[in-house]
Order: structure tokens, then C-alpha cells, then sequence
């Protein structure tokens, strides 16, 4: 029997638990949860609503077995404001194209996990910015930010000579949103 | 509007999440801007090397087991008390028909079923384009690689294949000659996929073949998505108003370097 979504389900357990025991119990006890939530679905999308389910239960993990993952976020969302991508000249085009698997994945996992959950969905579930704000509940403004973020602090931990860029980031929000093709509600 | 795009927006950009007259101005600011052009540039070929580079975890088949298993064994315990007290006191004729009823059995049978409807239905809804479209590509190239029609023209020369193509389908699409190792262009057929009439454009990979599916699409560009389908590897993503999708038997490591060079090469390479 087809268990739906399961592998997408577990990939995004298995990127916030880092491990494939832990992650096992995390979308098991999604299901069960979904499984008793089901009334409530009401024929929106399925994926997002099961990922979202599978997003809050790695959530409700993480705060009782890895608190310190919770808080390093917590922690550092104000400083990672003022850190912006790389200028164009970076030489990593190359480092990239030769970084080993290992590295980056090493470099993904060590995201703090709020970036590291939307990049996940982005890069490999390939989800719209929408999907991810409900997954993640946050607006589509943030999915954004964070986004832009998380590929800063990726190419940062990729390029050769790890060296931070500072560049203020304009805080237009509002006008950016304006731009996009789903305006957070 | 026209304000200097933040890199936050050229993120959005490469996702293909901006407004369509956001887009025109970014576009247009690209052409002018040399290092704005390599700032998404940057993001793009960050994004593909996260999505070639980074590990899936599937599911493993003891989770799907488990989990059905769970689901079997949650229901009984959480179902109510069968009948009250009072019914069920010794000797009440209730009694055996109560046991004649198996409750328990049941409810997890219940469970199960329902479970399979819920299972059904999600499946059933998520049926999407992308899977008809994957769906096809297998088709195509299964069909392909089974008959003796792999191509309709066999030349290794993409100055032949590219004219033999745009003459008999509504594009043109980009050819190029392969530099990966043990590679070579077989040729080219036309394929219907998704509705349209395609361009199949055939490598060979060693002793693998790999079809290389190309037609015009009107959403934006989009990264390497890569996807495994009934053991074949899938490569899919779109560059200059072209969709492409890469299949092939080979391993995802051996497909990789091919879609790095026809995912980078496709802009310098107009077909002729």
C-alpha cells in the first residue's frame, strides 16, 4: 500500500533529527497525527498540510531532545539580518562546481534549522514560496529573507577562505511583497 | 516601479516567484550589469549544486510498515469501553453476543480501511502534471530504447541533428555535443510527450542511452530537479524559455555531469 508523501516526509525529518532512527519515530507519530487530524483536512493541498504536520512534530522533538538547535536559531535571527550574500566576484563559482557531496552536506545540516527547513523544501521539494509559508508558518516575506539567508550562509560555509560579507540589507519589506506573485495575507 | 533589486529579490527571481513585470526589469538590469548578471548567476549555480549534491533520505520500507502497523494498534486502544456497565453484567444474554462481535478485531480493521481510504485519496489527489509529464518521459524512452527507433536522424554531428528537428517541429532546440567522458551524440527523433510534439535529442553514455526530452515552455527558469522513476533517473529543469528533461539508466552520479554541461552550455549554444 502507497503511504503518500512518505519520502518527502522523511527527508524532511531525517534534515531536522540528523538522524534515521529519530527520524523514523518523528514521521510515525506525523502520520498517527494526521491520521487523527484527517477530519480537519479540508481538500487544500496535501502535501503542504502533511509537511506541516510532519514540520510540527520534528519541532515538538527538537524542543525536548535538542533545545540547543532550537535556541542557537532563536539566538542568532537578528544578527544573520545584517549578513548579506556574497558580492559577485567571489571566486567560489569554482569551488562550488568541485565541493565535494560531503561538504555539502555537512554545510546544510549545520544551518540553523529555520533556514535549513526552508532551503530543504525549496531545493528539494522543489515547493513554491507559498507552500513553504504554510508549512513553515511564517508569511512569504519571510520565506524569502530566510531563503536569501540560508544561500548566503551555504555559499559562506562553501567558499574557500570562510570570510563573512556584510552588507546591509534594505528592510523594504513592504514593497518587495508588493512584487511578488503571492502576497502573504 | 524600479528599484535596485536586494539579493533577498534575486532569490525570488531565480525561483521563478516574481511578478512578470518584476521579472522584465530584473531581466533587463541583467543585461546591463555584468556583476549583477553573475549575482544570479551565484544563486543559480548554488542552487543546483544543492539540489545535485545533497542527499535524499528515502523512507525506508520498515517505516511504512511500522507506521501502518501503528495505526492498526492505536485504534483498539483508544476505542471506548464496548458497552456500559450495566448491559454487561455477568450472565446477560449480552454478554455473548458481545463476544460473538469481536470488537476489537474490529476496530482495528476499521482502522486499516480507513486508513487505506485515507491513503487512496491522497494519492489520487496528488496525481499532478509533473507526474503525467514524468510519466510520459518513462514512456517515451522505455518505447524508445525497446524498438528499434531510438532516432528518426543518426548523426553525431549537431549541425545535422539541430535543422533535422526545428523542420519538423514548431522550435528549434539547443544541441550541443557532449565533452563528458565516453559520451557521443546518437541523434535525434521527434516525441510526443505531455500533449506536444518534442524534441528527443539521444546520447550514449557507455552502453547506457540517454534521451535528452527539450520543448519551448512559457513558465520561467527553474534549477536541476532530479527524481527517480521506476529505476530510471530524471533530470528536469529550464533555461531560456526551453524545458528540459534528461532520462537515462545510468547511475545519478554518471547523469550529473552530463546535465551540468547541457544545464550550463544551453545559453552560448543557439542551435544553428
Amino acid at each position: 500500500m502507497a503511504l503518500p508523501h512518505l519520502d518527502a516526509a522523511y527527508n524532511l525529518a531525517r534534515w531536522f533529527t540528523h538522524n534515521d532512527e529519530d527520524a523514523h519515530d518523528v514521521v510515525q507519530e506525523a502520520y498517527l497525527r494526521a491520521l487523527r487530524y484527517f477530519e480537519s483536512f479540508r481538500g487544500e493541498k496535501v502535501r503542504p498540510w502533511l509537511l506541516q504536520i510532519v514540520r510540527h512534530t520534528s519541532y515538538s522533538w527538537l524542543a525536548k531532545n535538542r533545545p540547543k538547535d532550537m535556541v542557537s536559531f532563536e539566538d542568532c535571527d537578528a544578527a544573520w539580518r545584517e549578513i548579506a550574500g556574497p558580492s559577485a566576484e567571489e571566486p567560489e563559482a569554482i569551488t562550488l562546481r568541485n565541493s565535494d557531496r560531503t561538504r555539502i552536506n555537512e554545510a546544510l545540516a549545520a544551518l540553523p534549522v529555520g533556514y535549513r527547513e526552508v532551503l530543504v523544501l525549496r531545493e528539494m521539494e522543489n515547493l513554491p514560496y507559498k507552500d513553504i509559508a504554510r508549512i513553515a508558518d511564517i508569511p512569504i516575506g519571510t520565506v524569502m529573507s530566510r531563503l536569501a539567508r540560508a544561500r548566503g550562509l551555504m555559499r559562506e560555509a562553501l567558499s574557500a577562505e570562510a570570510r563573512p560579507v556584510l552588507r546591509a540589507v534594505p528592510q523594504s519589506d513592504v514593497a518587495k511583497n508588493s512584487n511578488m506573485k503571492d502576497p502573504s495575507p | 516601479m524600479n528599484t535596485v533589486p536586494d539579493w533577498e529579490e534575486v532569490g525570488a527571481f531565480v525561483d521563478g516567484e516574481l511578478t512578470s513585470e518584476r521579472v522584465l526589469e530584473i531581466e533587463a538590469r541583467a543585461k546591463e550589469s555584468a556583476s549583477f548578471f553573475r549575482e544570479i548567476e551565484g544563486v543559480r549555480r548554488l542552487q543546483t549544486c544543492v539540489r545535485e549534491q545533497t542527499d535524499y533520505h528515502r523512507a525506508p520500507d520498515a517505516l511504512r510498515l511500522s507506521i501502518l502497523d501503528a495505526c492498526a494498534q492505536r485504534a483498539p486502544s483508544q476505542a471506548k469501553p464496548a458497552w456500559p456497565q450495566w448491559l454487561s453484567g455477568p450472565g446477560s444474554g449480552l454478554r455473548v453476543l458481545q463476544r460473538w462481535f469481536a470488537w476489537r478485531p474490529m476496530a482495528s480493521a476499521l482502522a486499516v480501511a480507513g486508513f487505506l481510504v485515507f491513503s487512496v485519496n491522497l494519492t489520487q489527489s496528488t496525481i499532478s502534471n509533473t507526474d503525467q509529464l514524468q510519466e510520459d518521459i518513462v514512456a517515451s524512452h522505455v518505447r524508445a530504447t525497446m524498438s528499434h527507433r531510438l532516432v528518426d536522424l543518426a548523426s553525431s554531428d549537431p549541425h545535422a541533428v539541430a535543422p533535422f528537428l526545428s523542420a519538423r517541429l514548431d522550435f528549434s532546440p539547443p544541441i550541443q555535443e557532449l565533452t563528458v567522458a565516453s559520451t557521443s551524440l546518437v541523434g535525434g527523433r521527434v516525441d510526443y510527450v505531455d500533449g506536444r510534439a518534442v524534441a528527443a535529442v539521444v546520447y550514449r553514455l557507455g552502453d547506457h542511452v540517454v534521451d535528452s526530452f527539450v520543448w519551448p515552455t512559457s513558465n520561467g527558469d527553474s534549477g536541476v530537479t532530479k527524481t527517480t522513476r521506476r529505476g530510471y533517473q530524471l533530470a528536469r529543469w529550464s533555461r531560456n524559455g526551453m524545458a528540459h528533461c534528461l532520462i537515462s539508466d545510468a547511475s545519478s552520479e554518471q547523469l550529473a555531469a552530463i546535465v551540468r554541461q547541457l544545464e550550463a552550455g544551453s545559453p552560448e549554444q543557439p542551435s544553428s
